[in-house]
């Protein structure tokens, strides 16, 4: 089973596989940085959970659980 | 085409907390016009500046992360790009996120209009470690690379210098070609040519941009003038990539971040990786304990601004007006001039600048909020539950302002980056309980409940409750269901960058407030002041002969009773509030009030309170004073004895009371939901854009009152209540 972002652990890097969100969601995701081969990170859940904060290209950025369980992810080397 | 008619434009452009708008206003000094896009309601902040001998304008373009677009307020930028005035722009790039700030700058460059990179937040980028060889970076993108720290003013002369040397430039740089692969390179060779036809005499970089622009944002797209023949081809590139299994949005994006990648891998150090500073901020503001207590804290801190830090600055607008009036009323001789400048003119422009303190309030407050980053955390915390009726994160603020107030709230919705999310909000929020409906319901309580207890509670307290919950609970079905039927699409997305936590500028601060606050005044102002105007019209006209005369002689007969002199006046002043009355009913209003009457009926309601609801669409807490003239009584607020008597005393035609606690809440419940106030309608107007939405949201609101109202007065009676 691929795992996606939504089900990372806290803090661990992960690399971005691919994201398959609705057309406008997914361009606007890549557009911000967010790549295959991308490195990201979730560094924080909302005290309500949902949303989820990553940091990815040296910014932070939040989504929600439903648009990162449709980024795929791969374990990554601690970045 | 003439180009010497126009001013050249130097647009500003960048991502969203970038810096760009501080920049904008260390550029232009503060001497910023705001105007309107047309068609779309967003702002155009422009400044005309001198740049060596030439005036140019420069134009703060909204914050973006690209130049892709989906819907017509996205689209302005490319359509700004490619303007026929447009020279030149300044793209702002925060230092420290580089590879997504120059992702903009390289779309930007691909266009081929002259591009000069402000590099901001240099003095941060330092701090954390990052080296970045401008030259070099200069160098790579074909364009000048200037650091500059717009907060201090650090580097603008030198920014200023490059972009007038890019003005004087025959030929711009060399801008960068990023090679596609090569089955994309096929795809926008068949499109340039259609993109010629469409745009001819467009340099070829441009036609290059505009293709590729094509291929990224067409499709599910509400974008304007673009030719049905580029949609068709687009269309067909688009399904032919997908059976080959290519999808040439990842290809163009990711093709333009490993250009970027490249060149920075020479030109810029790694940053050093050790948390900072805001991410230890944020370990506390955004804590499943602390972090909802200090949200909860600010949040009641807003709303005790609003409520009570406005509140001596509103009692003394309010104070001057009427000291204004009588000054007014004192000098000139009685008659239609003067009704016409005390309660028309004069209150009308009061009724305006009455929203002055809280509007500067509430965005002082927003501005704080959001320029500090936090605002992005209040979305953060919240958009769990705002997402359950379909609303953004960011819709929390401008909705809890809607109980103090939903003049600044409908305003404070511009933090809403989406307009369908935006409208949404606005169109839900004026049925948060404001304060102004308070002095309507302590009227009511104080009248059919004075005294009474339910179980243990006083009666009044519960209905004040009942409210309050009711409000909070229709503002959020409300938005759930205009949401689904009026407004269908997408739930919002929540793709929200957490900025780095920064120190807001005091004086930027006040810029930004002050200039909304302006906009307010000019804009929705106009048609509040022409509203009250209009309102005292249908109030005062036509005036009865026969009762100004009837009135005359009574006075006349009092004034030769040679009464005492306390005693003269006391007489004289009840019959002049009882001629008011009766000049009332004559007007239009009065007589409105009286056909309306059956309607009224079945909601518990008789002409008089009809009459009072006319008047109350000046402003819901008028409702007061305005009975306070159809009962005869003079001037009244909602802690008056005789009016509140008068209530009581009032029998329909058959005999039976008025006010009886039934129809109390029923009218308590036709001003929660009444959206009975112009003020709303004004500033609905001037923040959509369009009659169509004020007018659909004084129809929605409306028909949900009286239904609300006869539901429970006709329910009421049903049970047995009275």
């Amino acid at each position: 089973m691929k795992s996606s972002l939504a089900d990372l652990p806290l803090g661990q890097a992960a690399e971005i596989v691919s994201i398959d969100c609705d057309r406008v969601i997914s361009r606007r995701l890549m557009e911000m940085g967010l790549l295959p081969g991308t490195k990201v990170r979730v560094v924080r859940v909302a005290p309500l959970g949902d949303p989820i904060e990553l940091h990815v290209r040296d910014y932070a950025l939040s989504v929600r659980r439903a648009e990162a369980a449709r980024i795929a992810v791969a374990p990554g080397r601690a970045a | 085409m003439n180009l010497g008619a126009t001013t050249p434009e130097i647009l500003i452009a960048g991502n969203p907390n970038s810096g760009k708008s501080t920049l904008f206003n260390a550029l232009s000094g503060g001497s910023a016009r705001v105007g309107n896009y047309p068609g779309v309601t967003v702002d155009r902040t422009t400044a005309t500046v001198r740049l060596g001998a030439q005036q140019v304008e420069l134009v703060d373009v909204p914050g973006m992360y690209s130049l892709t677009a989906n819907s017509p307020e996205e689209q302005l930028a490319v359509d700004a790009l490619v303007a026929d005035e447009t020279r030149a722009v300044i793209c702002v790039v925060d230092a420290t996120t580089l590879q997504r700030g120059l992702y903009l700058a390289l779309q930007l460059l691909e266009s081929g209009v002259p591009v000069v990179i402000a590099l901001n937040m240099m003095d941060a980028a330092e701090r954390m470690g990052l080296q970045i060889d401008t030259d070099l970076l200069s160098e790579l993108f074909g364009a000048p690379v200037v650091p500059v720290v717009a907060t201090k003013r650090q580097g603008l002369d030198a920014l200023l210098k490059a972009v007038e040397d890019q003005l004087g430039l025959a030929t711009p740089v060399d801008a960068p070609s990023v090679s596609y692969p090569a089955a994309l390179e096929a795809d926008l060779s068949e499109l340039v040519p259609l993109i010629e036809r469409w745009r001819p005499g467009a340099p070829s970089e441009q036609t290059r941009a505009v293709a590729l622009w094509s291929l990224l944002s067409l499709g599910e797209d509400s974008l304007w003038g673009v030719r049905d023949s580029i949609r068709t081809a687009v269309r067909k590139l688009r399904s032919a990539a997908t059976a080959q299994g290519r999808n040439p949005d990842l290809e163009i994006i990711a093709t333009r971040y490993a250009w970027i990648e490249e060149q920075l891998s020479r030109a810029s150090s790694k940053p050093d990786p050790k948390p900072n500073a805001s991410e230890r901020i944020d370990s506390v503001l955004t804590h499943p304990v602390f972090g909802l207590l200090v949200f909860a804290i600010v949040m009641f801190l807003i709303f005790e601004a609003l409520f009570a830090w406005a509140e001596p600055a509103i009692g003394a607008i309010e104070d001057f007006t009427a000291f204004l009036q009588r000054q007014v009323a004192a000098a000139l001789p009685d008659g239609v001039l003067q009704d016409l400048l005390v309660q028309g003119i004069i209150a009308g422009v009061g009724n305006v600048i009455v929203f002055a303190p809280q509007i500067l309030i509430l965005f002082l407050f927003i501005g704080f909020l959001e320029d500090s980053g936090y605002l992005a955390r209040v979305a953060f915390v919240i958009d769990r539950v705002m997402k359950g009726v379909g609303l953004h994160g960011k819709a929390f603020v401008p909705l809890l302002s809607g109980f103090a107030c939903a003049i600044p709230a409908v305003m404070a919705t511009r933090t809403i980056e989406r307009r369908r999310d935006r409208l949404v909000t606005m169109l839900a929020l004026p049925l948060m309980s404001c304060s102004a409906r308070l002095p309507v319901y302590i009227l009511v309580v104080g009248t059919v409940f004075a005294g009474a207890t339910l179980w243990w509670f006083s009666a009044g307290a519960v209905a004040l409750f009942a409210m309050y919950t009711l409000s909070v609970v229709v503002t959020l079905t409300a938005a759930a269901v205009i949401r689904r039927t009026i407004l269908p699409g997408p739930a919002p997305t929540f793709v929200l960058e957490m900025p780095p936590y920064r120190w807001p500028s005091a004086q930027i601060l006040w810029i930004n407030a002050w200039r909304r606050l302006r906009i307010f005044l000019v804009d929705a102002g106009t048609i509040i002041l022409a509203m009250t105007v209009l309102l005292w019209a249908l109030l005062s006209f036509p005036k009865s002969d026969d009762v100004a005369a009837r009135f005359d002689q009574e006075r006349a007969t009092v004034v030769q009773a040679d009464l005492p002199p306390k005693e003269e006046a006391r007489v004289v002043a009840a019959l002049n509030a009882r001629e008011a009355s009766e000049q009332l009913e004559q007007s239009v209003a009065g007589r409105f009030g009286h056909a309306i009457e059956p309607v009224l009926r079945p909601i518990g309601f008789d002409w008089q309170i009809g009459v009072g609801i006319i008047g109350a669409f000046a402003a819901r807490e008028v409702f007061i004073s305005t009975l306070g003239i159809v009962f005869g009584i003079g001037e009244a607020d909602e802690e008056n004895k005789p009016l509140r008597q008068a209530l009581r005393e009032a029998r329909h035609s058959d005999g039976t009371p008025v006010m009886t606690p039934l129809s109390g809440v029923s009218l308590m419940v036709f001003f929660l939901l009444a959206c009975q106030c112009m003020s709303t309608i004004a500033v609905v107007r001037r923040e959509s854009g369009s009659w169509k939405w004020p007018a659909f949201l004084f129809a929605y609101m409306t028909v949900l009152a009286y239904t609300g109202s006869f539901l429970v007065y006709q329910g009421g009676r049903l049970l047995g209540f009275e």
